[in-house]
């Protein structure tokens, strides 16, 4: 039986009753009645209590019918809005004719409803994001002809961090580029939520090589990173000219964000880069790099992977160089890999070691042998797993 | 007798003051939960998981589900956790030496065959017998490990996690069938999040009476069986009252075994699931927050209130007793096992505020409630007792309890249109009235159990679960 615990146990209850006799004795304060307390009980928590559960019954289950219908009307102005959409967007009216419709769709179905405006508004930025090739110029001006920008301006003049941010997506999305001044204040703003989803949206509508990037001097979340890729990615443009600038730059989140852009646009990372990277950078960007590396199959970067090899602090980035080996690899990197195989006491660097031998020499271990029953076996183990055709 | 009017007079001093302390605790969890899920809302668009889902360079994920005698449903859950929409994601199944044809159902189906693996016991676990990988390019993503049982799912869990091959891993039970974007919403935290976050978990509700198809959730059923319709309740009101309000004060010290995502590296660190334990979770949480305390390294454990996941409850008695007494137990113990953390400042937020709650408000509640009974019962036989006071008293702490659930399912019901029939709320609504009579007695009896065979130090025993299997619609 745990008795220490109940022991214990029973010394902390004593304890805390004691504390609360002494704290009772001590202070000139009057407890409330056992009448009292009824009379409190009966008269207000209990009435009030029944009142508040009443209401939340109710809110539940007429949240719950409303918003059936909230869905049964959607659903029937979805229809409606999406062939309204579809008709002005992709048939061939004139800038008149377009007008028009609209007018007579916000008579007829709009009826100054905030509500159905937004759910326009969101449905155009849904269409916006999702198809591409549009005529910009034409859904810029149906969009201005619905008056959504008075939503969207509204939206950056809150106060609200969440709807300033989705004031600058609209926009973004839109890319709306006459827009960049209205955004481009918020590149310094104290809430760091709004510098970045401004960065993001800057960064959309930029048309000068993302430019903004060379002087930004915040650091960029993990999050923005992704998304600040995924903007670039979709615009589909050619290689930034500056990424060998940014890869010298004192920000790290932006080396980060050059060296993944360098592996999509398939840029050639220079000896003196990598170089230099590994040599001034943390272990983070120290590994973005490797990984570049590594994906790009960049041999020039042999010889200083090699030479940092040694040097390298950080356990995960030792084993991405070793990967980065079973890819690009030369002599020299076999002579390190076999220098390592003996003394290497770790097992995660050795299981990559003898995969970077074998990579690089498929014979070698036919031929290999050693006095250590154990170090043979695991060695062994080693070699069955990387030359397993399911498991790789 | 003198002795007795006075010890009663005292508890009844203790009661009141206790009930003002709990009934404070609750409505500030009420408050901070209904202000962590209103951030997350406000905030979730911002890092649309379509974003990660197309990324190169996203964190890899290992889904860790170890299986016992799932023969029924094996193939159909493994299908399902296979079709998650994750760019860089493997599957790892655990046969913990089933005794029915859960291995010989997986090779068949998935063209398994017996490889090589290297494997290193990072974290201790028992004998392994092989790895399976598939032959069918299409299952590439699946590793299957056939280990002896050791009469644990920690165990299992731990020889899962030896092999996972991302710096991230789901922990999951195999019948749980997963939301497709289970990985991109857990793994959301990881990346947002300016701490390093150690784990993360979302909510989890009852299958029982829910509709299937191709492995994914088609239709939302309140559940028909006793205990499921119960204990969905009680899911509710434990992720969206008291998990989110502990993420918003970073004190979670329970990532559910159903559905929790775990930083590898912090794992390994403190050596991984506990065998011994009962409450492996739970513990297992609680040293990772040791660690990162004694690191002196900020850390955070963050739950988000969408449904990711949805696993079969106990269907009869005795599965459900067996299930709860070893919660309880688990709870116990892991507060034993590191008793030494409570009130001392070392271990921060963990040891002086999560701990005392978890001793004060968790583990006491069940015990004082037979004290009281005990009491009352006693001050009816000697003292005579005042009925109208009595009446008041309990009908205050039912309407209490009941306000508690209640909001829990308000904010249910504001996140998500959670079930397809309206008359499956109203069933809700009524369970919420009758929980205190008709569930509650039999948690706290299932409590004191735990504690009891805790205190006897009895043979632990994990049991079988019983399983209906899914409700495939074609």
């Amino acid at each position: 039986m745990n008795t220490p615990l109940l022991t214990k146990l029973i010394g902390f209850l004593s304890t805390l009753k004691s504390l609360a006799i002494s704290w009772y004795s001590k202070i000139n304060f009057r407890l409330l009645t056992a009448e009292e307390i009824y009379l409190f009980l009966k008269f207000f928590f209990i009435p009030a209590i029944v009142i508040l559960l009443s209401l939340i019954t109710v809110v539940i289950i007429y949240r719950r019918f409303r918003l059936d219908a909230i869905e049964l009307q959607k659903s029937e102005l979805d229809d409606t809005v999406n062939n309204f959409l579809t008709d002005i967007i992709f048939l061939d009216y004139t800038d008149e004719e377009t007008l028009q419709k609209i007018q007579h769709f916000q008579v007829e179905y709009v009826k100054n409803n905030p509500k159905i405006e937004r759910f326009i508004l969101n449905k155009l930025i849904r269409i916006k994001r999702n198809v591409q090739q549009l005529n910009q110029e034409k859904f810029i001006f149906i969009y201005e002809s619905f008056g959504f920008r008075k939503i969207t301006d509204k939206l950056i003049n809150s106060y609200s961090w969440t709807k300033k941010s989705q004031g600058f997506y609209h926009y973004q999305i839109l890319d709306h580029k006459e827009k960049q001044p209205l955004i481009a204040p918020y590149l310094d703003h104290n809430n760091g939520k709004i510098r970045s989803n401004a960065l993001i949206a800057m960064i959309s509508l930029s048309t000068d090589n993302f430019d903004i990037l060379n002087d930004y001097r915040h650091a960029i979340s993990e999050a923005d990173e992704l998304k600040i890729l995924d903007v670039i990615y979709q615009k589909e443009t050619v290689i930034p000219a500056n990424i060998s600038k940014w890869l010298r730059n004192k920000n790290e989140s932006i080396v980060s964000l050059a060296i993944k852009l360098g592996v999509h646009f398939n840029y050639d990372f220079t000896e003196i880069e990598t170089n230099h990277i590994l040599k001034t950078y943390s272990s983070a960007i120290r590994r973005e790099i490797i990984l570049a590396l590594r994906a790009l199959s960049i041999e020039a970067a042999v010889e200083p992977l090699i030479a940092h090899y040694n040097h390298e602090s950080n356990l995960r980035n030792k084993i991405s160089i070793l990967k980065t080996f079973q890819k690009i690899n030369n002599d020299n990197t076999k002579e390190l890999a076999l220098g390592l195989l003996f003394t290497e006491k770790n097992i995660d660097l050795k299981f990559e070691i003898v995969n970077c031998i074998h990579q690089i020499d498929q014979t070698f271990f036919q031929k290999f042998k050693t006095n250590d029953q154990q170090e043979h076996e695991l060695i062994n183990r080693m070699l069955l797993h990387h030359s397993n055709a399911y498991l790789n | 007798m003198e002795f007795l009017e006075h010890l009663i007079k005292s508890l009844e001093l203790f009661f009141g003051c206790y009930s003002i302390f709990y009934i404070s605790i609750y409505c500030l969890l009420g408050i901070l939960s209904f202000v962590e899920i209103r951030r997350y809302y406000a905030t979730a668009k911002f890092l649309h998981k379509d974003v990660l889902i197309k990324s190169n360079n996203i964190v890899g994920v290992s889904i860790i589900a170890p299986a016992y005698n799932e023969g029924k449903t094996i193939v159909f859950n493994v299908k399902s956790l296979l079709s998650q929409e994750y760019p860089k994601f493997e599957v790892v199944i655990i046969n913990d030496g089933s005794t029915d044809d859960t291995l010989e159902k997986l090779i068949e189906e998935f063209s398994l065959v017996k490889v090589d693996f290297f494997y290193q016991e990072k974290v201790k676990s028992y004998h392994i017998r092989g790895h399976y990988k598939s032959t069918n390019p299409i299952y590439n993503k699946l590793l299957v490990i056939d280990k002896v049982n050791n009469k644990s799912k920690a165990d299992a869990v731990n020889a899962g996690v030896n092999s996972a091959k991302n710096p991230l891993f789901i922990c999951t039970d195999v019948d749980c069938i997963l939301r497709k974007d289970t990985i991109a919403m857990l793994v959301k935290p990881f990346i947002e999040s300016p701490k390093k976050v150690i784990a993360s978990g979302a909510a989890i509700r009852i299958s029982n009476s829910c509709e299937f198809k191709e492995g994914m959730l088609y239709k939302s059923h309140y559940p028909k069986n006793f205990f499921a319709r119960f204990q969905e309740l009680e899911y509710i009101r434990s992720f969206l009252y008291g998990r989110m309000a502990w993420s918003r004060l970073n004190g979670l010290l329970l990532v559910s075994g159903g559905l929790g995502m775990f930083d590898k590296e912090t794992v390994i660190a403190v050596g991984g699931y506990k065998k011994e334990s009962l409450g492996e979770d739970m513990e297992l949480v609680t040293r990772m927050r040791r660690y990162m305390h004694e690191k002196k390294e900020q850390f955070a454990i963050i739950y988000i209130p969408e449904s990711l996941c949805w696993t079969e409850g106990p269907s009869d008695r005795k599965v459900f007793m067996r299930q709860r007494v070893r919660w309880a137990r688990g709870l116990i113990q892991n507060l034993y096992m590191h008793r030494k953390m409570i009130f001392n400042p070392k271990y921060g937020m963990t040891s002086m505020v999560v701990m005392p709650y978890f001793l004060l408000c968790e583990f006491a509640v069940p015990i004082l409630e037979v004290v009281g009974l005990i009491f009352i019962v006693l001050d009816i036989m000697f003292f005579g007792i005042n009925y109208n006071f009595l009446v008041i008293i309990s009908l205050s702490v039912y309407l209490f309890y009941t306000f508690v659930t209640l909001i829990s399912i308000y904010l249910d019901q504001l996140i998500y249109k959670q079930y397809s029939n309206v008359k499956d709320i109203f069933i809700l609504i009524t369970m919420v009235f009758l929980e205190p009579f008709l569930y509650h007695p039999i948690i706290t009896y299932a409590s004191l159990k735990g504690y009891f065979n805790f205190f006897l130090n009895k043979e632990k025993n994990w049991g079988v679960m019983t399983r209906q299997g899914f409700n495939e619609i074609k």
